[in-house]
């Protein structure tokens, strides 16, 4: 059923992806001989006390041999525990991102069902009607989302619905999955992608329209809505869609910052505590997972691309 | 290049960006000077004031004043995306360069590094560097900006090469006996330039903001009056005023948006197809 072309064009997607895992894997156990100097005076500075320094060496088995080190960071990603937490004792740090990457999920997926709720019919009525005030009003709100910070919109959106209005929970809910309490994070980290999206949305449904299939659909009749939707829309979507599902990794790691700014647990919360107590094999855990799903989820979202689309099945 | 300055400032977008820019070049430069008090010295009568004739911009929890902060911050914001901005420029071009002009190996190792680097999402690698010290300074700052801010010169810079080798012009010019650094340097650089400027203008609202997300996150350099740890130190007192949050948040963002409008409009002159495609991604 796979074309030559596009099957060699999975192959090579796949290869360059393991590659990039590969990749990833050594910069992550590298990262603390990247800053030039001793890694364990940068991490605790200079004047730290002997002990301490001598016990985060250990603890991190720089007295090892390089060789040694590797094998034992390829062995706690083989049995899937990516090694252990300095300050939860007993705790793998794979049982931590456990326990976490749920909250960061449910962010990351309300943040896109807003984005894409919000993109599509901004993109829609920018692209029907180019040059317009619509436009202009769509295309403005699109590039404020896109530059406005989400360090900044948060709070912000915290002074306006939790402070005066009181209408949503303030940071730091009792229950972080409940719908009021995620839809201002959800907000906040669907924002950027909403503004990407509804340009991204307006671009390809312009080009869409202009393709001699939607005239014929005109040229028999049918209603603006009918070609718009079925024929339009249908086709100028893939793209979106595509673009959002490779979007969704970048959401998960964005949420650091929305976590921080609304007090959520998650991934990211997790990452700043271990930042904050130097606990580095779960900072190393984290950052790992999160490349890990990145590069996964692209992967997946291109090869799903290459099988929907019909015109590159033919090709 | 002049022309094409000429072409942008003609449009009202990339002209508003344009002086947004041009007045935070002008922050970044004088900042320290225009600054009416030391950004430490604090006023315990006037505690989280909001703006006054004395203090503009109000005043922090221990009486400092805010427009000093800020205009500090400006040259802190400045001096790191202008540093990032030349290493990342040079690095990535280059590297790109080789890449696009070499193929083969070359190109398959400097494109697999690219991979590897483009694997870390938003500001995921900025911030495993800048977790490995203890106390960050702006040198580890921009180390830990630039090991992947180079990989969109690249890019950029290797697709352009690529098309650009195949040109009549540089096609004669190796038939008259011109080395690869010639042509490269005198026939293909020149040409490629306006893409590149465009990628430097959505590079440079990225690192403002990449380094106000690291600063907000308590990985900037520490003593430093930054725009990221001005606006974490604004978030903490929201319920008593938000001022504190408001200054460096909205300095963040128009210099962002100015970057957006710049870079847009050079874009739509460039390549009007792509001109709703690569705006700088937030933090």
């Amino acid at each position: 059923m796979l074309g030559e072309g596009l099957s060699r064009y999975l192959l090579r997607r796949v290869a360059t992806s393991a590659i990039a895992l590969v990749g990833v894997c050594l910069l992550v156990f590298f990262l603390i001989h990247l800053i030039p100097g001793d890694p364990v005076d940068n991490m605790l500075g200079e004047m730290a006390p002997a002990a301490e320094r001598t016990r985060l060496r250990k603890g991190l088995h720089l007295d090892e041999p390089l060789s040694a080190q590797l094998l034992r960071f390829a062995r706690s990603m083989g049995d899937g525990s990516l090694g252990h937490s300095f300050r939860h004792v007993d705790r793998s740090v794979m049982s931590l991102i456990a326990e976490a990457f749920p909250y960061t999920l449910w962010l990351a997926l309300a943040a896109m069902g807003i984005a894409l709720l919000l993109a599509l019919p901004l993109g829609v009525a920018s692209a029907l009607r180019p040059g317009t005030w619509v436009d202009g009003l769509a295309m403005t709100t699109s590039l404020l989302g896109v530059s406005i910070p989400n360090m900044w919109l948060g709070p912000m959106l915290l002074v306006a619905f939790s402070i005066h209005l009181a209408w949503l929970p303030g940071p730091a809910p009792n229950d972080p999955s409940a719908p009021a309490a995620l839809l201002l994070p959800a907000i906040t980290l669907g924002t950027a992608l909403m503004a990407m999206l509804s340009r991204m949305t307006r671009a390809s449904l312009l080009t869409v329209m202009g393709e001699d299939y939607i005239r014929t659909a005109r040229a028999k009749g049918l209603s603006s809505w009918a070609v718009v939707l079925s024929h339009g829309l249908r086709n100028a979507l893939i793209p979106v869609i595509t673009v959002a599902g490779l979007q969704f990794g970048a959401l998960l790691s964005g949420a650091i910052i929305t976590e921080k700014v609304f007090g959520r647990p998650g991934l990211g919360t997790l990452l700043m505590r271990a930042i904050t107590t130097r606990d580095y094999p779960v900072i190393q855990g984290t950052v790992l997972f999160l490349a890990f799903l990145y590069v996964l989820v692209n992967l997946l979202v291109d090869l799903t691309y290459g099988l929907v689309d019909p015109r590159i099945r033919r090709r | 290049m002049r022309d094409l300055a000429r072409k942008l400032l003609r449009r009202p977008g990339p002209l508003l960006g344009s002086i947004l820019l041009g007045l935070f070049v002008v922050g970044a430069l004088f900042g320290p000077a225009l600054a009416p008090f030391d950004p430490e010295a604090q006023n315990l009568d006037s505690i989280l004031a909001g703006p006054s004739a004395t203090h503009w911009l109000g005043t922090d929890e221990n009486g400092c004043d805010l427009l000093s902060q800020f205009l500090y911050g400006c040259r802190l914001s400045g001096l790191i995306a202008a540093l990032v901005l030349t290493i990342s420029f040079s690095l990535g071009v280059l590297l790109g360069t080789v890449a696009g002009y070499a193929g083969g190996w070359v190109d398959e190792v400097i494109m697999r590094v690219v991979d590897v680097l483009l694997a870390f999402p938003g500001i995921l690698l900025n911030l495993a560097v800048a977790a490995m010290v203890k106390e960050p300074g702006v040198s580890h700052l921009v180390f830990a900006l630039c090991l992947n801010g180079w990989v969109g010169f690249a890019r950029v810079a290797r697709g352009q090469v690529l098309s650009a080798r195949e040109r009549e012009h540089v096609l004669a010019a190796r038939c008259l006996g011109a080395g690869p650094l010639r042509i490269v340097s005198v026939h293909i650089l020149p040409n490629i330039l306006p893409p590149l400027v465009v990628q430097a203008t959505f590079t440079f609202a990225a690192v403002i903001l990449a380094e106000a997300s690291l600063s907000f996150l308590g990985l900037g350099p520490g003593q430093a009056h930054s725009w990221g740890a001005l606006l974490s130190q604004g978030t903490t007192f929201l319920w008593l005023t938000y001022h504190l949050a408001l200054v460096p948040g909205v300095a963040i963002a128009t210099v962002v948006l100015a970057c957006n409008l710049v870079g847009d409009g050079l874009q739509d002159l460039l390549d009007p197809r792509k001109s709703t495609a690569d705006l700088a991604p937030r933090g």
